[in-house]
């Protein structure tokens, strides 16, 4: 797109000339002679500062971005061919390692899990037999109750009276 | 014995830089330093910034040129670094605070031929200290945007072309012209009472 040049007056032009011719004064303004003799002294120095400063993963990311951009298309293809050979093999020793059921040998049929609710839920034709038994928990009162009927149902067994006394030899 | 690359070219001397040999980067600054200072100078007005700004701007490039392909000059690439780097950093000490007189830096004009000059702008210079006008021109350039700054810098007083500029800026010449003239007439409105 061009630039539409604004029209101005010449009194405006010469203005603008003068303004023009002021500000180019500001070419002139350098620092000491003495500045730039010792420059380049500063700059090795900073770069000196930077490198001792920059933490390892810097210095690792500098040494990875420089690995990338020696890599030729050849090199690509050869490292892109290894990487894609090393996730097959993963890939088909994963698969391998879950159709055995984890560390269990290939030779062992692999065990159903078992449910406490669903005691049936292991498999009846792996001879597996789960049994939960409830014992119920009694208070004190119940079972003081459930030794009296104990007492009245069981048939009396001959026992020594509480008065009498043992025998002696 | 040190290889000698003063009469090297720009892109063998990056192509050299690039292989690792530092002497040819230490050319490439020799021989920038000054313009990239100068234009740094003149954005902040600041000979300490300028000097930081400056071994920045060249370690900067020294740490980036492997990324430099050679699609545009050398001196046009380390030069959008200087001023992109300038600009953000006058853009964070706008936000800290605003620049104190006491900053600028006090080299004068001294022997300026203009001195000499019949002229309005040599009268000018006749009137008043040299010390007092650069401070005007620098107070002056304070003044307006960082983006007006940086064009009017980089056009009147570095003398550099619309288009180089606006490469640099990443900008469009539009832009760069469109700055240019509010910069100007802005500079107009704040350096009148010198002029008169």
């Amino acid at each position: 797109m061009k630039f539409k040049s604004r029209t101005t007056s010449p009194e405006a032009s010469q203005a603008e000339a003068e303004m023009l011719e002021l500000v180019k004064l500001k070419r002139l303004e350098s620092p000491g002679g003495q500045y730039f003799a010792n420059t380049l002294d500063r700059l090795h120095e900073r770069q000196r500062r930077e490198m001792m400063q920059a933490s390892s993963s810097r210095l690792f990311l500098d040494r990875l971005e420089a690995l990338f951009q020696s890599m030729t298309p050849r090199r690509w293809v050869a490292v892109g061919s290894v990487a894609y050979a090393s996730l097959l093999a993963v890939g088909m020793l994963s698969l391998q390692w879950s159709g055995t059921g984890g560390s269990h040998s290939p030779s062992m049929p692999p065990l159903a899990p078992v449910s406490i609710e669903n005691p049936q839920s292991a498999a009846p034709e792996q001879g597996v037999r789960v049994e939960v038994r409830h014992t119920p928990v009694l208070s004190a009162k119940e079972a003081a109750q459930r030794a009296s009927v104990d007492r009245e149902l069981t048939p009396e067994t001959p026992g020594p009276h509480p008065e009498q006394e043992p025998e002696t030899p | 014995m040190p290889e000698d690359y003063t009469d090297a070219s720009d892109e063998s001397l990056v192509e050299a830089a690039k292989e690792g040999r530092t002497r040819a980067f230490d050319e490439l600054f020799l021989r920038y330093q000054r313009r990239i200072y100068s234009v740094i100078y003149h954005m902040t007005s600041n000979h300490e910034d300028a000097d930081d700004l400056l071994l920045e701007t060249f370690a900067k490039a020294y740490r980036s040129l492997k990324r430099f392909q050679g699609r545009s000059r050398f001196y046009t690439w380390i030069y959008a670094i200087a001023v992109n780097l300038t600009l953000n950093f006058l853009r964070k000490r706008k936000r800290r605070t605003n620049l104190s007189l006491d900053e600028l830096d006090p080299e004068g004009l001294e022997n300026h031929p203009l001195l000499e000059d019949t002229s309005l702008v040599g009268d000018t210079l006749r009137r008043l200290h040299t010390y007092e006008i650069q401070e005007k021109l620098n107070k002056a350039f304070q003044m307006l945007s960082e983006d007006h700054r940086a064009v009017a810098i980089m056009h009147d007083v570095e003398a550099m072309p619309h288009a180089e500029i606006a490469s640099i800026l990443g900008v469009s010449e539009g832009t760069v012209r469109s700055r240019l003239f509010y910069a100007r007439r802005q500079l107009q409105g704040i350096l009148g009472d010198i002029l008169r």
